[in-house]
């Protein structure tokens, strides 16, 4: 080999290198800005606060954290006088916090078309919500959730404009010799909250429609013992306080935090 | 064909930026796309919907009924001063979307041999009537009212009701 294929062999291989770490020095600052601009928004809280935060929490800024095992399944009143004691000031929900007590239905949506001409969407879960608060027995769940809408996409013949409306809601609870289908006791849909009235179910839907097409919607079913928890009224529902207020709502790296500070 | 030094240079400076940037783009454009896979759906491989179909066909002629106990028009509404949706997909984006999409028939059908349109309308109502009806007494007057319709028809009434899944799922690409 001679010296200037040499050469070029030496300077192919630095250029590689440095190109790597380049790249690699390119992926840590987007990490690393992120984190500082976690830390940024954390620090404009007051000198000595102490937040609330749950145990999964990796806490990168110089403020005193106290951490709550379960803190997103807690309600508003345990959480208030359990860290009050404690000189904690304000609380701190994340996304992945709330995440696992939501039970999630899309993973297999069904238009179902009945010889009546009746079109239903029903949404199924692939870890459907086991329970016993409406049939008894093993292999008792909440199988799907059905939505009748006013116009389905094969109505639309290509225009998905029109502003979709959903007239019924119903929960389907399945075990292995009874099926009992009842409309839930609260809907969300868009920036409507429904309450529905005579026999219904117990539980909460979470309609999250981005497009006016159901095949693209998910739906959220809520457990009545975490309606009240802090994982669906400060994070979900934002929902008014009087122990306490929001005061941030941010993204950070993998998931979007809140802050609400205590009354 | 020989390179001078320059060309030689050039080449070794060249062509590893050109690969490392290629394969660079390659890596975010491939995970891009495989994120996107699982906003648009997936066709189907494990049939969620096997339950769905016998839940349907088990209380077939009710399940209009069903549908209608669900009905928004009697529920109280209020409009929420904050917006839900954004905290909505900020915890979705957590969820780990593998959309399935079906398309599902539920015909049922009745035969009265030699009846009339509204004698198997009538015959329809008692079904589902038969279905929600919760005491012996009920189902036993219901079955005498089935009796009369039939108008002592010596051919007993033919009654199906199954679910089927479209094997069409150009219909539902077709759709979004």
């Amino acid at each position: 080999m001679n010296r200037t294929k040499r050469k070029a062999l030496i300077a192919g291989s630095l250029t590689i290198l440095v190109a790597v770490f380049f790249l690699c020095q390119f992926e840590s600052y987007s990490q690393q800005k992120t984190e500082s601009e976690k830390g940024v928004l954390l620090n404009q809280l007051p000198d000595g606060s102490v937040i609330a935060v749950s145990s999964r929490w990796k806490n990168t800024v110089p403020l005193r954290t106290v951490s709550f095992s379960d803190l997103a399944r807690a309600t508003e009143t345990d959480v208030h006088t359990a860290l009050m004691a404690q000189g904690v000031t304000h609380l701190l929900l994340t996304s992945q916090d709330v995440y696992p007590y939501l039970s999630i239905y899309s993973d297999s949506v069904s238009l179902v078309e009945t010889d009546e001409g009746c079109v239903t969407f029903r949404y199924a879960s692939r870890s459907p919500l086991s329970q016993t608060a409406m049939l008894k027995g093993p292999d008792n769940q909440l199988g799907g959730i059905y939505l009748v809408v006013e116009k389905t996409p094969i109505h639309f013949e290509g225009n998905l404009q029109d502003n979709i409306k959903i007239i019924s809601v119903v929960c389907e609870f399945l075990n292995k010799d009874e099926i009992l289908r009842l409309p839930p006791k609260e809907i969300y849909f868009k920036d409507r909250q429904f309450r529905t009235v005579e026999r219904t179910c117990p539980y909460t839907v979470f309609v999250d429609g981005t497009s006016d097409n159901p095949f693209d919607w998910t739906l959220i079913c809520v457990q009545p013992d975490l309606r009240n928890s802090l994982a669906i009224k400060f994070y979900l529902l934002d929902e008014p306080s009087e122990l306490f207020a929001l005061v941030h709502s941010f993204a950070a790296k993998d998931e979007h935090i809140k802050i609400w500070k205590f009354k | 064909m020989k390179l001078t030094r320059k060309q030689l240079l050039f080449f070794s400076l060249f062509i590893p930026l050109l690969c490392i940037g290629g394969s660079w783009l390659g890596l975010h454009t491939v995970s891009y796309f495989s994120s996107r896979k699982h906003e648009v759906g997936t066709p189907p491989s494990e049939n969620l919907n096997h339950d769905a179909l016998r839940a349907v066909a088990r209380r077939g002629f009710v399940f209009e009924h069903d549908m209608e106990q669900g009905n928004l028009k009697n529920a109280e509404s209020k409009r929420l001063i904050q917006t839900i949706q954004a905290n909505l997909r900020n915890v979705l984006a957590h969820h780990d979307l593998k959309r399935e999409m079906f398309y599902v028939t539920l015909q049922r059908s009745i035969m009265i041999p030699g009846g009339t349109p509204e004698q198997v309308e009538n015959y329809r109502r008692l079904i589902v009537e038969s279905e929600l009806a919760i005491s012996t007494s009920e189902k036993q007057a219901i079955e005498e009212e089935k009796k009369r319709v039939l108008d002592g028809a010596k051919v007993a009434p033919i009654v199906q009701s199954n679910s089927s899944l479209l094997d069409d799922t150009s219909l539902l690409f077709q759709i979004k």
